[in-house]
């Protein structure tokens, strides 16, 4: 089964928890927070049956009806065995887990083990809901005519293609970014830990790294002499006694991050200096500044999201 | 000093706004004060081996005091240099990942030289290092399956867009549609972003932004 992609689980989350926690209709604005701004003008909104989205369960889907009261079980799923479904499909809930994962990645100071079933699943789910929006257009193109709600259920549906597919290289973006900066580091760590890198950035990186040791090479490496041409030095003492000075950075763990904690946990903030218990309680929802250092390990178990 | 000159460039750097043209002849001059402190330094540790070896009195703590200096220095400006070639690279980079024709390889800028002996805005290494960089993001996004150079800033609204032609483009075949479209000078096309976005971020189209409608809550 191919799973909604994250609009269509908006729309139907949005729906469904609503029609769950009152029994008031839903209203056609609700309905279109969940799918874009593009789509909140009032010639474009749904027009609502007489109950509204909380009746979505209620409403037998029909061919062509696109937004009455059936737009929910229209946006469940992607796949044909599900145009006339009746609501209750699964979510897909990776799309949110893909953008948490970009957040994650922004905030955090450090690269982040690389998300690879998540990436691979939301590539997948793309690139079907790609050849279904080809299929369409080939179906136009062979002179058959969609209804006006399915012109515009392809329309929205290649929209959330869009944005899913932004997050996406969103994803790749920044974990590049992150890891040019410190290419050798990150190219150590992998030898130890294979998760820290795809294999493409691993590739990447090396050929980076050798682009970069050509350039400083050619521009001014070699006219120096040999015991100098290293880029790897440790020097130590010269800022001080006990300072060292290491050519190959490595990120920053003390910077600041805000973190919100999605399960309680306990974290040892003991070499904060102030005076907090070796298992400091953080409870479910708690959002707190503090140092990365300290939420590394929260985080990359699943318990801690950075914001 | 040499070091004045490493400090020189780096300040450069830092003050300039926009990339600065490169200094080789301050490269050079670093080159050659750390040739010469590591002659002065190697001569001295010869010595001091010398000293050891025939047994001779220990000499006087200011000598291997200067010797160490004279080495930090060294280390420091080969630092300087390192880190002005570095910076320069990432500012590189940048304008490689937005398209900045003023420093994109095979911009006008980029290889300018003009009669009053000003010098090229990037070295020949640099040019280099540019086009590689950019074959390397390439080949990274045809790997992955997605170009990373598109929707570098703003996170796609509408799949579909206004664009006005600003600089004529000849017939341009779009991508999503297999259609081709005359982007004539003053005209006004509504197609898909993802076939565009190019011409928008080079300057030759301009993005109308839908009109917002009275009373739509935003």
């Amino acid at each position: 089964m191919v799973e909604a992609t994250r609009w269509g689980r908006e729309v139907n989350g949005i729906g469904r928890r609503e029609a769950e926690e009152s029994e008031g209709a839903l209203c056609g604005d609700d309905v279109w927070n969940g799918i874009g701004e593009s789509a909140r003008r009032p010639a474009d909104a749904p027009q609502r049956t007489g109950s509204g989205g909380g009746a979505a369960s209620e409403v037998t889907p029909e061919e062509g009806e696109g937004w009455r009261g059936t737009g929910f079980t229209r946006w469940d799923a992607i796949g044909e065995a599900h145009w006339n479904s009746s609501p209750g499909c699964d979510l897909n809930d990776q799309i949110e887990q893909l953008q948490q994962a970009v957040s994650d990645e922004v905030c955090a100071p450090e690269l982040l083990p690389f998300a690879e079933r998540l990436v691979a699943d939301v590539q997948a789910v793309l690139q079907y809901q790609q050849q279904q929006l080809g299929q369409v257009h080939a179906d136009t193109a062979n002179g058959i005519v969609s209804a006006i709600g399915d012109r515009l259920a392809q329309h929205l549906q290649r929209q959330d293609c869009m944005r899913v597919r932004y997050a996406l290289r969103n994803y790749y973006r920044v974990r590049l970014w992150k890891a040019q900066r410190h290419a050798t580091h990150y190219l150590r760590e992998s030898q130890s830990d294979p998760r820290c890198l795809s294999p493409l950035e691993e590739a990447f990186l090396r050929r980076y790294q050798r682009n970069m040791v050509h350039h400083l090479n050619e521009s001014f490496l070699k006219h120096v002499p040999e015991p100098l041409r290293r880029l790897d030095d440790v020097e130590r003492n010269q800022s001080g006694h006990g300072t060292e000075l290491n050519m190959v950075t490595a990120p920053d763990l003390d910077e600041y991050v805000v973190a919100r904690f999605v399960h309680p946990c306990e974290l040892d903030l003991a070499a904060t200096g102030q005076s907090l218990p070796q298992a400091f309680p953080f409870r479910q929802g708690d959002v707190f500044c503090l140092r990365y250092r300290f939420v590394r390990d929260a985080l990359l178990r699943g318990d801690v999201e950075l914001i | 000093m040499a070091c004045e000159a490493g400090l020189e460039m780096i300040r450069e750097l830092r003050q300039a706004q926009q990339l600065p043209p490169y200094r080789a002849e301050s490269i050079q001059t670093v080159l050659v004060a750390i040739e010469g402190q590591f002659r002065a330094v190697e001569q001295g540790v010869l010595a001091l081996r010398e000293r050891a070896e025939a047994g001779q009195r220990r000499p006087p703590a200011y000598i291997g005091g200067r010797l160490l200096i004279q080495r930090a220095q060294m280390l420091r400006e080969k630092r300087y240099v390192l880190a002005y070639l570095m910076n320069r690279l990432w500012r590189i980079e940048r304008a490689c990942w937005e398209r900045d024709a003023s420093l994109h390889p095979g911009g006008t800028a980029a290889t300018a030289s003009g009669d009053s002996g000003r010098t090229a805005l990037l070295s020949a290494q640099e040019r280099e290092y540019a086009e590689r960089y950019q074959a390397l993001l390439g080949w990274y996004g045809g790997a992955v399956g997605m170009g990373l150079l598109e929707e570098l800033h703003v996170p796609p609204k509408d799949w579909l867009v206004e664009v006005r032609v600003r600089q004529d483009c000849g017939s341009v075949v779009m991508a999503s549609t297999g259609e081709t479209v005359r982007l004539a000078a003053g005209t006004m096309h509504f197609v898909a972003r993802s076939d565009v976005e190019l011409l928008i971020q080079s300057g030759k189209l301009e993005h109308v932004p839908p009109s917002r409608m009275d009373g739509c809550d935003r």
